[in-house]
C-alpha cells in the first residue's frame, strides 16, 4: 500500500515522465508544500512547521548535497523560493526524485510522532487535492 | 402567559465517575476551568471529554497556545483508547495559537479564536494552555486588553455562541483569589499527593454554578482507557439478587455445624467478620462460603488481598471463576484508595447480580492503600460496608488477629462495631498440642451459640468439634484441667 508521502508525489512523478522540465516540476512541488504547510501550520504552529520541514531537508542531504542549501535559505516554511530555485537548477527527473525523499522524510517524521492514523488524517487535504491530476494548472 | 424557567441540559463527560461528581454532568453552555500542576492530567481529562461529546454537527475546536508542542500533545493523546483518530479535523479541530500570541497582544489573540468560533460554530471550545496566555500578558510592554478583560470578553462570547468552555492550565494558587476564578461558571483543580512512594491523583469540582457537585477530594486513575474518578460510593437501592431474600432468610455457611451455631445460618444482608490468627483458617471459612453459595445456585464477589505466590484459591473455586460465577476484583493496582475498591465491589455485585460478597482480608487491604487512605481507614470501611450492605449483598469478611492472650480482641481496626455477625478463631494449646477453638461472639438480633468449639481443617474443609468441657480458661490460651468435682459452669481458680 502506497503511503501518503507517494500519494502526494505521484502527480509530480507524472508530470516527469510526461516530460515537464525541472522549472515546471519545481512549481508543482512548491505547491505541494505550501498545501501541507496550509494543512499543518494551523494545528501545530508555523514554527512546527518550519521545524519538521527543515529538519526532513537535513535528513535528505545524504542523497541530494545540494538541499543543505536550502535549509539555510528557508527563514519560515511558507517560504519555499529556495526550494523551487534548487529543484529548478536540477534535471527533471532528479528533482522529482528529490522532491520525493523530501515528501518521504517529512511524512516519516510525522509518522513517527503522531503515528500512522494521524498523519494520514492530517494529510489528507493535501493528497486528495494532488491526486486529482490538476495541481499543475493551478499554479501561480 | 407561561414564565418557563431555562433548562439547563447536563452532557455526559464520557469520563467514568465525573458526571456523578459534578452532581448530573457538566452543564451545557458552562465556562470552566481546568487548574492544578504539570503531569497531574488537566490535558487528558480535557481531550477525554472532548473526544466523547465532539460531532461533525457540533465540533470542538481546541487551541493550544506556546505551552506543551502540539505534535507532543497528540503523540500522547493518541496512546488514549477515547482517541479516535477519524474526528480529528472532522469533529475536532486543533489550532495553533503559537504564533497570534508571539506579540503578547491579547487582543490579536482574541480576534482569532472569534474568526475560528465563527468559521466552525463549534459546540465545545478547549484553551491549552492558559498559563501561557497569562504569562504572554505579563511579558508585553504595551497590553491592549488586560487580561482579565480578555477572559471576561472570552466568556461572554463563548456563552452567546452557545459554546462550552474550558481554560486549561496549571496556574495560580489556590489561596490567591484570581479574577479568573470570579468569571468561571466551573472549577475543576486536579492533585497528585506523594507520600512515600506512593502517588495518589485527586480531583476536586470547587466550583460549579447551578447544581450541587460531591464535595471533596475524590481520587482518580488514569488508565490507557483514560480517567475514572472514584466518586465516593453511596448507598444503593438493593440490587436484585440472584436469589430472593425475604428479610428471616438465612444463608448457609457451608461448614457442617456452624449454620446452628449463628442460630440457624447467617441472616441475609448481614456482614460478618472472622477474626483470627494467621493459619487459623478465616480463608478456608471463606471459601466454603463461597462454594456453598454456587451450590445454592447464587452468584458472589471476591476481593482477595492475601500475596500469593499462586492466585489458585483451589479448583472449584477457580471453575466457579472461570465460569463466571463469581467475580474477582482486581486488587493489583498500586495506590488503592477503599472508594476504589468499594466502587469495583459495588459494580461487580451489581453484574451478576450476586448475593454473596467476600473480602479476604481487611488486615491484606490495608497494606494495598497508599500510605495517604490509611488514616481514614476505618471511616471508608465503615461507609464500603454500609454500601455493600445496601446493595442486599451478603458480606463475609476475615480479618487477622494478633494473638493476645491477656486482652481479648476482635479486630485490630475496632472494625468490630461495622459487623452484624462476629467469628473468633483461637489457638489453644492443650496436651502439649496447638488446637484450634472458633466461637460465634455476636449475631445481631439473633440467637447464637455461646459455645467455644474445637474445630479441626482437613482436605474436606472445616470439621467443627466439641466443646471442650474438660478445660477452662481457653481464651488465655492455656487452659487448665478442670476438676470434674466443680461440675460444669462452676470454673473457679485453683491455683
Amino acid at each position: 500500500m502506497e503511503n501518503a508521502a507517494q500519494r502526494i508525489q505521484a502527480n509530480l512523478e507524472h508530470l516527469s515522465t510526461q516530460g515537464a522540465d525541472a522549472a515546471q516540476i519545481a512549481d508543482a512541488a512548491v505547491t505541494i508544500w505550501r498545501d501541507i504547510n496550509a494543512a499543518l501550520s494551523p494545528l501545530i504552529g508555523q514554527r512546527g512547521v518550519t521545524a519538521l520541514y527543515k529538519r526532513s531537508l537535513y535528513l535528505s542531504r545524504g542523497d541530494y548535497p545540494w538541499l543543505a542549501a536550502v535549509a539555510e535559505g528557508a527563514l519560515h516554511a511558507s517560504d519555499f523560493t529556495s526550494l523551487r530555485t534548487a529543484l529548478a537548477q536540477q534535471t527533471s527527473a532528479n528533482a522529482s526524485a528529490a522532491n520525493g525523499a523530501l515528501l518521504n522524510a517529512f511524512t516519516e517524521l510525522l509518522t513517527n510522532l503522531v503515528g500512522v492514523s494521524l498523519t494520514e488524517r492530517l494529510l489528507l487535504s493535501v493528497w486528495e487535492h494532488h491526486s486529482n491530476g490538476h495541481s499543475e494548472q493551478e499554479n501561480t | 402567559m407561561t414564565m418557563d424557567k431555562a433548562t439547563i441540559k447536563r452532557l455526559a463527560t464520557g469520563v467514568k465517575g465525573l458526571d456523578e461528581v459534578l452532581g448530573g454532568g457538566l452543564p451545557e453552555y458552562s465556562f470552566n476551568i481546568i487548574a492544578g500542576p504539570p503531569g497531574c492530567g488537566k490535558t487528558t481529562l480535557a481531550h477525554q471529554i472532548m473526544f466523547a461529546l465532539a460531532t461533525r454537527e457540533r465540533p470542538a475546536l481546541y487551541f493550544t497556545v506556546l505551552g506543551e508542542p502540539p505534535l507532543k500533545m497528540l503523540r500522547y493523546q493518541q496512546q488514549f483508547d477515547f482517541f479516535v483518530s477519524e474526528k480529528v479535523n472532522s469533529a475536532i479541530h486543533f489550532i495553533n495559537l503559537g504564533d497570534d500570541m508571539a506579540g503578547g497582544n491579547l487582543e490579536k489573540v482574541l480576534g482569532r479564536i472569534v474568526a475560528e468560533v465563527e468559521a466552525h460554530g463549534p459546540s465545545l471550545v478547549f484553551v491549552d494552555s492558559f498559563r501561557s496566555v497569562v504569562l504572554a500578558n505579563q511579558d508585553a510592554d504595551n497590553a491592549f486588553i488586560s487580561l482579565q478583560q480578555f477572559i471576561q470578553q472570552l466568556g461572554t462570547l463563548m456563552t452567546s455562541w452557545q459554546a462550552t468552555t474550558f481554560l486549561i492550565g496549571e496556574y495560580f494558587t489556590e489561596k490567591e483569589p484570581n479574577p479568573v476564578f470570579t468569571v468561571a461558571d466551573g472549577l475543576f483543580w486536579l492533585r497528585q499527593s506523594v507520600e512515600r512512594n506512593s502517588m495518589v491523583r485527586k480531583m476536586e469540582i470547587m466550583k460549579m454554578r447551578g447544581q450541587s457537585t460531591l464535595s471533596g477530594l475524590h481520587t482518580f486513575r488514569i488508565t490507557s482507557a483514560g480517567i475514572n474518578v472514584f466518586a465516593p460510593v453511596r448507598p444503593t437501592p438493593p440490587i436484585e439478587t440472584t436469589s430472593p431474600w425475604p428479610i428471616h432468610d438465612r444463608l448457609r455457611m457451608g461448614v457442617p455445624g456452624l449454620d446452628e451455631m449463628l442460630g440457624g445460618g447467617l441472616p441475609r444482608g448481614y456482614s460478618l467478620l472472622i477474626a483470627g490468627p494467621s493459619g487459623s483458617g478465616k480463608s478456608i471459612m471463606a471459601t466454603a462460603f463461597l462454594t456453598e453459595g454456587a451450590r445454592a445456585g447464587e452468584t458472589s464477589v471476591i476481593a482477595a488481598f492475601e500475596q500469593r505466590a499462586s492466585s489458585s484459591r483451589g479448583r472449584v473455586i477457580d471453575d466457579l471463576i472461570a465460569n463466571d460465577r463469581i467475580g474477582v476484583i482486581d486488587t493489583r493496582a498500586p495506590d488503592l484508595s477503599v472508594d476504589e475498591i468499594a466502587t469495583l465491589l459495588v459494580a461487580e455485585v451489581r453484574r451478576l447480580k450476586a448475593s454473596r460478597v467476600v473480602i479476604d482480608s481487611l488486615s491484606g487491604f490495608e497494606l494495598t492503600l497508599a500510605p495517604t487512605f490509611r488514616e481514614d481507614f476505618r471511616e471508608s470501611m465503615a461507609r464500603m460496608v454500609s454500601v455493600l450492605a445496601s446493595t442486599g449483598a451478603t458480606v463475609l469478611m476475615t480479618s487477622e488477629l494478633e494473638d493476645r492472650y491477656d486482652d481479648l480482641r476482635f479486630s485490630p481496626y475496632g472494625t468490630a462495631f461495622l459487623t452484624d455477625a462476629i467469628i473468633v478463631q483461637r489457638y489453644i494449646e492443650v496436651d502439649s498440642r496447638l488446637r484450634r477453638v472458633l466461637a460465634v461472639v455476636k449475631v445481631r438480633a439473633s440467637t447464637h451459640s455461646d459455645e467455644l468449639r474445637l474445630f479441626e481443617i482437613d482436605e474436606d474443609g472445616i470439621r467443627i468439634g466439641t466443646v471442650l468441657l474438660s478445660h477452662e480458661g481457653l481464651l488465655g490460651g492455656k487452659p487448665r484441667r478442670r476438676d470434674p468435682s466443680d461440675g460444669p459452669g462452676a470454673g473457679t481458680d485453683h491455683d
